[in-house]
């Protein structure tokens, strides 16, 4: 059981964050008032302002790090911005999808109405926005997340219940399993091989996680099917959208992420 | 190696750049320049020196495969923290699967030997107590305090985000305190 924080103790940690936030070592007077009051924010304190005890690494496996790299050194070009990398995913997404949807009928457009277009198109937009930059961050170490990966496809998902759930009706399923089963796997079909261009485009970058780029590299894919389906099937009903077009994209996800942790997995054993 | 004896982050940014053009020389430099901080961050209790050793080297490894997505707009620690602790993480699930299928034939390795005699006896207690904590908390501490990164630059070391490294950062604090106050008693 931790010791009960005061109040007082907050200002401490406030001030700590401020420290580490590189903002000044200047302590305010209501801080110093609480240092002189409070023995376990001073030590604490004390402690974390006191240089650290430093370890030396033998000057041989320095040599020796130094020798293996000089061995294969050579000029290296260096991988585009994560704006660039973003921009190249969501033209991806575009150029793919709109190649796929041209080759077949698009009822999805007459059966919606504008409200529906809109409220979905802009839903859709936003995930591959989202996506993309998730993607392009891990494609770099030490990026900075907006939002974390998980946060990303869990806020795509979320927006998509809600957005069906607001924007379309509840209708009396017909032929529910039957029809939405050639839905989920056509848009597997589709999400499958996408994927894979995805990962394509991401190969020069450093994913540090396999299973979150393998789970975000699903959601992309699933995303781009669940796309396709919205514009081209004549099924526009809450529970068909739910259940096969949202099982589309939280089944590539799934898959995607499964499949990231195994080559994970086994990338740890063979080194 | 003491905070003003290190590189400042501009230096480091051009000796990394350096590398990525092909240079022999900043390669020495940096190698020199950050392996002590990499060195603090890999240590931990329950690895061996030579353990430490091979994880210095596989990060090093990992650095010269990934060095063309580093780019120069931004801090070069972060970049290089962030691959550490993948390492770390790699060498740790590496190290427990080998145990799980390994029998004890021989002495154990030395444990690594830290130089707490040339530290104050405030920064040995303190190192003592950080390695009470939980791994996700001493991890933030060790990166905010001992390489002297913002929370900013932990946080993209970590893949997270600076509400969450606060927050991490908050309750390593309150455990400090406990520890303290029961050391005190």
């Amino acid at each position: 059981m931790l010791a009960e924080i005061k109040t007082d103790c907050r200002l401490v940690d406030a001030e700590l964050d401020r420290q580490f936030a590189g903002r000044g070592l200047q302590l305010s007077p209501e801080v110093q008032k609480h240092l002189d009051e409070c023995d376990r924010c001073r030590t604490l304190y004390s402690y974390l302002a006191e240089e650290f005890p430093a370890d030396t690494v033998s000057r041989e496996v320095e040599h020796q790090i130094v020798q293996t790299i000089q061995g294969s050194l050579k000029p290296v070009s260096r991988l585009r911005s994560t704006a660039a990398s973003a921009a190249q995913f969501m033209i991806a997404f575009v150029l793919i999808s709109a190649a796929v949807v041209s080759r077949m009928k698009v009822v999805g457009f007459e059966v919606m109405n504008w409200q529906q277009l809109v409220g979905i198109t802009t839903i859709l937009c936003s995930g591959v926005v989202l996506l993309s930059l998730s993607l392009a961050w891990q494609m770099r170490p030490g990026s900075l997340r907006r939002i974390p990966e998980w946060a990303s496809v869990g806020i795509l998902g979320a927006g998509l219940v809600v957005g069906i759930l607001l924007l379309f009706p509840w209708k009396t399923p017909d032929a529910f399993i039957v029809r939405g089963w050639r839905c989920l796997r056509a848009g597997l079909i589709l999400a499958a091989p996408t994927s894979l261009i995805f990962g394509f485009l991401v190969r020069r970058g450093t994913p540090l996680c396999l299973r979150l780029l393998g789970g975000t590299l699903g959601a992309i894919a699933g995303l781009l099917a669940v796309t396709v389906l919205q514009y081209t099937c004549d099924l526009q009903d809450i529970g068909h959208l739910l259940v096969w077009h949202g099982g589309v994209f939280l089944l590539s996800t799934l898959a995607g992420a499964l499949i990231g942790d195994c080559i994970s997995r086994f990338g740890a054993r063979v080194r | 190696m003491r905070r003003d004896e290190r590189l400042s982050e501009d230096e480091l940014r051009g000796l990394m750049v350096r590398y990525q053009r092909g240079d022999f020389e900043a390669v020495d430099e940096l190698v020199r320049g950050l392996s002590p901080l990499l060195w603090r961050y890999l240590t931990s209790p329950h690895t061996s020196r030579s353990d430490t050793e091979d994880l210095l080297q596989d990060c090093w490894v990992q650095i010269h495969r990934s060095r063309h997505t580093y780019r120069p707009v931004d801090p070069l620690l972060p970049w290089v923290f962030a691959i550490a602790r993948h390492t770390r993480l790699d060498g740790y699930r590496r190290r427990r699967r080998l145990e799980s299928r390994e029998t004890l034939v021989a002495t154990p390795p030395e444990a690594v030997v830290r130089r707490d005699h040339f530290a104050s006896p405030d920064a040995t207690r303190f190192t003592h107590l950080l390695e009470k904590l939980p791994d996700s908390q001493r991890e933030v501490l060790l990166m905010l305090k001992v390489s002297d990164m913002s929370l900013e630059e932990v946080a993209r070391a970590t893949s997270s985000t600076v509400g969450a490294i606060k927050q991490k950062a908050h309750r390593a604090y309150a455990r400090l305190r406990d520890m303290i106050e029961k050391e005190g008693k």
